[in-house]
């Protein structure tokens, strides 16, 4: 248990460049569409691709950077300082599509996908969601019946994000009904170029519009057994281990927007002035600045101790050491209180600058106005504040509260 | 050419987190991150750009008096091959001067560069005239102001931007070319690089002792120049209304420009 942090001088240096090819390359690209389905910002993600950013924790043999998990915190805060949509893409591919292909797939599959992957030349996205199992992912019915050397998938998946971009897509479907998660779940790897699959409905949503998101339609899909991520009866661990990590990705990518809100509010309230004064010399407004920062500080400190913590639990994992059980627990429950503590604290934080601007605040266009249609969501996608709550109550009904 | 570009660097106070001292007005640099000097990275990306297409090797040299590596690892992520650093106490009040000495004494004991590529100026006033000095001390040709340049057989082409004209120019290898400001956009570190700029092998790390320049050498190691004073330097703006049709106005205009020495050929 780390008690301070210390970002090594290599993680100075990957933030600072982050924000500097952010900066030049892609906050002058960043779109704020409201009509229709908004605008997937291809050449940004190409620039992310082209700098390696899209392989950030993968390790450098298979074509990503190998700066873990720690790493991919950064760059997720400093997208989430820049563009949420952005945030969103980049933690599909990287945490929940890739991520797993490297934790669990073979060497084989580890060969075949990632280089691809982690250079940016495909994306990858991850499909759970179903129209009748969301919170509740082991009632899923997707189903995949064997047939010599393919399963034939049937079924439908919702809310999948880059699902219509994705060149591989990581899908998670029942196997044998009657185990149902624990051993009859399995996750393939989808190519998209595979007969019986179809994009379906690309949603039209309130914020991240520039982010796609999709549903899949899968009618006698036929995936090769090759392509079984891991082994059969183990999707339910893929899910769920991937999960933990984009969590701590969904973390920093709040934690980034919420600095940037909190500074977008100093600095209205040190230039806006009322009867002469600073808005920034009323102490009613210098507290609400201040409980913000104090809310940050903290999600800093749990954000960056969950990502180090999945960091070590996903390199057991991924060169085959022995994952000791505490550490999977431990990695859980972190991962569940950052991600809701992260994206609760966000909502705070636009509430707070949305009030300190007022009026400017919610102009059409304006970066608050969008923080707020975009952090709502932060709440909802992978594993909705309750399904957080859930976690942690699991656990520290199990082992008490203070471990 | 195949063999090694040497790129002196340099690190400065970053601009945009400067602070200033309310009572004495001066800047205050404790605590202050420090960044590379941004024409050194126009310098570094050149080099760069012409390693691309001759395949000679890129090393990045710093002299500096307090050890910090930071930028040299910026430098590696963005592709130098390596980077050598002489860092000691001692050079703490070097000026350019004196620092020539100490970059002909690493880069003839560690480097061999058959070019030098120097940054034109520096965004903290003190390190524009290391090429020049340099290539005095080394006995070098030197290309001034520097925006582009081809390799050949045993010379240099280059267009260099030189007051109010650009001009090609040549000069034999080995030589030293100071790179112009603000025309060549540096490229961005990737993670990869980042990655591997950390490898211990990449970076040399060398003390005063280690140039071999001798007892007699250290007692010099002192600002040989001393800024007196800084000021801004006088402009006076000049006004004119030029009459007539929209042709004839850009005639005038362009005619007068032109006379003033701020662009273009007579037509």
């Amino acid at each position: 248990m780390a008690i301070e942090f210390t970002f090594t001088p290599q993680q100075e240096l990957f933030r600072r460049s982050v924000r500097k090819l952010l900066r030049a390359e892609i906050a002058p690209r960043v779109v704020v569409e409201k009509e229709g389905h908004g605008v997937f910002p291809s050449e940004a993600v190409r620039i992310l691709g082209a700098h390696g950013m899209l392989g950030v924790p993968i390790p450098r043999e298979y074509g990503g950077a190998g700066l873990g998990e720690v790493g991919y915190c950064i760059l997720a805060e400093e997208l989430g300082r820049v563009d949420s949509s952005l945030a969103t893409i980049a933690g599909a591919h990287t945490s929940i599509g890739m991520t797993p292909i490297w934790l669990f797939g073979t060497e084989e599959q580890r060969r075949k996908y990632l280089p691809d992957l982690a250079s940016g030349r495909k994306l990858a996205a991850f499909a759970l969601t179903e129209p009748t199992a969301g919170s509740d992912a082991a009632s899923i019915k997707t189903q995949a019946v064997r047939e010599g050397d393919h399963f034939v998938v049937n079924g439908r998946k919702l809310w999948c994000t880059n699902g219509d971009r994705a060149d591989v897509i990581a899908l998670t479907c029942v196997t044998d009904p009657a185990l149902g998660a624990r051993g009859g779940v399995t996750t393939f790897i989808l190519e998209k170029d595979t007969k019986g699959f179809a994009v379906g409905t690309i949603e039209d949503k309130l914020g991240i519009r520039n982010s796609s998101t999709a549903e899949l339609i899968l009618e006698d899909c036929r995936i090769p057994v090759q392509n079984v991520l891991g082994q059969v009866g183990l999707g339910f661990v893929v899910a769920l281990t991937a999960l933990d990590g984009g969590r701590a990705g969904l973390a920093a990518g709040v934690l980034g927007a919420s600095k940037e809100l909190l500074d977008i509010g100093i600095e209205y309230a040190k230039s806006r002035r009322r009867k002469g004064e600073p808005l920034a010399n009323e102490q009613s407004i210098q507290w609400r600045l201040a409980d913000l920062a104090a809310e940050i500080q903290v999600a800093e400190y749990i954000t960056y101790h969950t990502a180090a913590l999945v960091e070590e639990y996903y390199h057991r994992l991924a060169t085959g050491a022995h994952v000791p059980e505490t550490l999977r627990e431990q990695v859980s429950m972190n991962a569940a209180s950052a991600k809701v503590f992260g994206s609760e604290m966000s909502g705070r934080a636009t509430e707070t600058t949305l009030e300190i601007l007022g009026a400017s605040s919610v102009l059409d266009r304006n970066r608050v106005e969008q923080a707020w249609r975009d952090q709502i969501i932060s709440e909802i996608y992978e594993g909705t504040s309750e399904v957080q709550r859930l976690i942690i109550a699991r656990e520290i009904l199990r082992k008490g509260g203070t471990q | 050419m195949t063999g090694t570009a040497a790129v002196l660097v340099r690190r400065v106070p970053d601009p945009s987190r400067l602070n200033v001292d309310r009572k004495t007005g001066r800047l205050v640099l404790e605590g202050t991150p420090f960044i590379l000097n941004p024409v050194d990275l126009q310098a570094l990306e050149l080099a760069l750009r012409t390693r691309e297409r001759y395949g000679h090797r890129v090393v990045v040299v710093s002299v500096d008096h307090t050890g910090a590596q930071t930028e040299l690892h910026e430098a590696l992520a963005m592709g130098a091959d390596e980077a050598v650093l002489v860092s000691d106490p001692q050079f703490e009040d070097t000026d350019p001067t004196t620092q020539a000495h100490l970059f002909r004494a690493a880069l003839e004991r560690f480097v061999h560069p058959e070019i030098v590529f120097a940054a034109s100026r520096s965004i903290d006033h003190t390190w524009s005239t290391i090429g020049p000095q340099l290539a005095y001390l080394l006995g070098w040709p030197l290309v001034i102001e520097a925006e582009e340049l081809d390799l050949e057989d045993d010379g240099v082409k280059a267009l260099a931007h030189t007051g109010d004209h650009r001009a090609r120019v040549q000069a034999k290898l080995p030589c030293v070319v100071s790179v112009a400001r603000g025309v060549i956009t540096p490229r961005h570190a990737t993670s990869w690089g980042i990655a591997d700029a950390f490898d211990p092998h990449r970076l040399t790390v060398k003390t005063f002792a280690d140039l071999g320049l001798g007892a007699e050498a250290a007692e010099r190691l002192h600002a040989a120049t001393s800024v007196r004073r800084v000021a801004l330097a006088p402009t006076e703006r000049d006004r004119r209304v030029i009459d007539g049709d929209a042709d004839e106005v850009a005639r005038v205009l362009a005619r007068r420009l032109i006379d003033k020495g701020w662009g273009g050929r007579r037509p």
